[in-house]
């Protein structure tokens, strides 16, 4: 599986200090004519990105292993969000710079010939690439670009994974599992409210199938991103530091100037720099810690250039901080879990505020951190001053049984019986399946089935609070939006009618962990096992067909 | 999508002008739309075209279709992204480090 290091490096490379500001989310008009490579900061990219490279095939001899190897690279394509998507005067760095990914496809090139670039954005990936200017990068380099949603699936076991046993992914990444193709991540350097950093080897939940993407999407989030690890990693990974983001990512994040492209063969290590970089404490990053538990990083990695920290202000998945209730002053959020993670309500009355937020992290891959992204894109949009004194209250969990009755708590120290929350003005919003139980007080609607389900809670908080324009107001690349959409649904249509194997239904409704029972014995020392699915039959094509919604191909 | 309903215009004053031509015999409005898309095209799209990498055939149509509905967005692109070394020093107007 994939290249085998006899020692694996960090590079930390300085870039000149430039403004790096014109570009860094869509290319420009004249990538591919000499005015472009001629442009001082494109020059200044290529090369820092080639310094990097060449330091870290010093130290650890990556070029002889990829000469001739076919390798698929990943960039990591969220909203591409130019200026007038939101209301701030800069575009939104989500998405790996355009620059620096040609940079790097510019090293590749020479080495390989066979180059796939592969994203699944967890949106229309077609047209985000698009908007970027990937798909020019693609014909410059002859290179091919697959949307990995648009793909037919395949399906791996992980006998060694905790939650992530159950794999569905696209089949354009069979050769990476097998070690036919090299992987190479190339990742953005920013903040994540589910994760804490989005780097090298998060980087995979883009290869996921979308129905895989929001299972397990919960407080198991990070044991499922480690656990993908035992499948497929990143033979070399290349982090654009350049202009990173900062705050509640994904959604409208800002940008911090960081000047540095950090390169490296194993990704946890590369993530554990770059997270020290970004003035975060590695070791108490839930998403390193589980990687690290899985011995998937390297104790004895060289870093080899200098730690200088840019301090990045945090994701904050929560509606309990200073910051949110400034922002949002009438939105109140009620958290009550009746589970082992919970910590007990000893009192109704006189909670202290880190009380109610802990009890708010107890499904930290979702709930809280779901809404937080969310009012953060309403946060962003041109109609926020209409919202700001909006009032909503957000029920979280299935509340906590105390002498019989129920409970969730709020900031203000009190825990909330179901008869207090049916009495809240303004619109009640319960947050995923465990919420049921609170059903009598939520107001109609807004009751969000799913644990994981993260657009359907944004669409409908954006309903409520309404008058609302979406994030990315641009409307100019509306109709290319649509045009994706409809290819992306034309595409599954005609998988399942070929009988092409498909993903699970949507099943992100609990926190079951999916296995495959026909497992043998033999197979769980293994890392992974094929797990083919057989070809569709006329009824199973038929279900398939049906499964398919046009209006899930706008988010998923 | 603002240019889309522009586009949308260009198509519907075309379809017009030749509902006129067909079924009123006046043909003087699809062809001073025609000339008037002509005459940008030859003084300003082509040249607009090349500079910013469009391929000919899909400048001449664009252009005569479309006008300056066409050709404007991208002279502006034009303008914005064209560069100087002095563009990319860095001020201290830039964010913080």
């Amino acid at each position: 599986m994939g290249v085998k290091y006899d020692h694996n490096a960090v590079v930390i490379t300085e870039a000149p200090k430039l403004n790096y500001f014109h570009n860094y989310v869509q290319l420009p008009y004249d990538y591919e004519k000499p005015s472009y490579d001629a442009r001082r900061d494109v020059k200044a990219i290529q090369e820092t990105v080639r310094k990097s490279l060449d330091d870290l095939d010093a130290a650890t001899g990556w070029k002889d292993k990829f000469r001739g190897m076919p390798i698929l690279i990943k960039p990591n394509l969220v909203f591409v969000t130019p200026k007038s998507g939101y209301r701030y005067k800069y575009d939104i760095p989500q998405t790996t710079d355009p620059r620096v990914f040609d940079a790097v496809m510019k090293v590749l090139a020479e080495l390989c010939p066979d180059i796939i670039i592969g994203e699944g954005s967890g949106l229309v990936t077609w047209t985000y690439a698009k908007m970027a200017g990937y798909d020019r990068i693609a014909k410059k380099y002859g290179a091919k670009f697959v949307c990995f949603e648009e793909q037919p699936y395949t399906r791996y076991f992980c006998p060694k994974a905790e939650v992530g046993q159950e794999v569905f992914v696209p089949n354009t990444l069979d050769e990476v599992i097998r070690g036919e193709r090299l992987y190479v991540s190339c990742p953005k350097t920013k903040c994540n409210v589910y994760t804490g950093v989005t780097l090298g080897f998060k980087n995979a939940m883009g290869t996921f199938s979308p129905n895989m993407r929001f299972r397990n999407h919960t407080w198991q989030i990070n044991k499922k991103l480690s656990d993908l690890l035992y499948l497929f990693k990143p033979d070399l990974t290349i982090v654009d530091g350049i202009i990173g983001g900062e705050g509640n990512t994904p959604g409208p994040n800002h940008p911090v100037i960081m000047d540095r492209i950090v390169t490296g063969t194993n990704s946890v290590e590369v993530d554990r720099v770059v997270t020290e970089l970004m003035g975060f404490d590695p070791t108490k990053n839930k998403l390193l810690i589980e990687a690290s538990a899985r011995n998937f990083g390297d104790p004895n990695v060289e870093i080899i250039g200098e730690k200088r920290v840019t301090p990045f202000y945090p994701a904050e998945a929560s509606l309990m901080t200073d910051r949110f209730h400034k922002n949002w002053p009438n939105v109140k959020a009620y958290a009550g879990w009746n589970n082992d993670r919970a910590p007990k309500i000893e009192k109704l009355d006189g909670n202290t505020r880190e009380f109610a937020q802990a009890m708010e992290e107890v499904n930290a891959g979702y709930d809280a951190a779901s809404m937080a992204t969310t009012f953060e894109v309403l946060f962003a949009s041109y109609t926020y001053p209409l919202n700001k004194h909006r009032h909503l209250n957000v029920i979280f969990g299935d509340g906590q049984m105390v002498d019989g009755k129920r409970y969730w708590v709020a900031e203000d120290g009190h825990a909330y019986s179901l008869e207090e929350l049916k009495k809240l003005p303004g619109i009640t919003v319960g947050v995923g399946e465990h919420t049921k139980t609170a059903k009598e007080a939520i107001t109609p609607f807004f009751w969000i089935r799913s644990d994981g389900e993260v657009n359907n809670l944004a669409a409908r908080v954006a309903l409520a609070m309404m008058p609302d324009l979406p994030g990315q107001a641009d409307l100019k690349y509306l109709p290319w939006i649509g045009i994706g959409a409809v290819r992306k649904y034309c595409l599954k249509v005609f998988h399942a009618a070929m009988g092409h194997p498909t993903e699970p239904h949507f099943d992100a409704y609990s926190d079951q962990i999916f296995t495959i029972p026909e497992l043998v014995e033999k197979n769980l020392d293994c890392d992974w096992v094929e797990a083919p699915m057989p070809p569709l039959d006329l009824k199973g094509r038929w279900e398939a067909i049906k499964d398919v919604r046009l209006l899930a191909q706008f988010l998923f | 999508m603002i240019q889309v309903f522009q586009f949308l215009i260009c198509i519907v004053l075309f379809i017009i002008g030749a509902l006129l031509s067909l079924f009123k015999k006046k043909p003087g409005f699809i062809l001073v739309l025609f000339f008037m898309h002509l005459f940008e095209l030859l003084t300003v799209g082509l040249k607009t075209g090349k500079e910013y990498g469009k391929k000919l055939p899909e400048t001449i149509a664009c252009t005569l279709c479309f006008g300056f509905t066409w050709w404007k967005p991208l002279r502006k692109q034009i303008q914005e992204e064209t560069f100087t070394d002095k563009d990319f020093e860095r001020t201290p107007f830039d964010l913080a480090d």
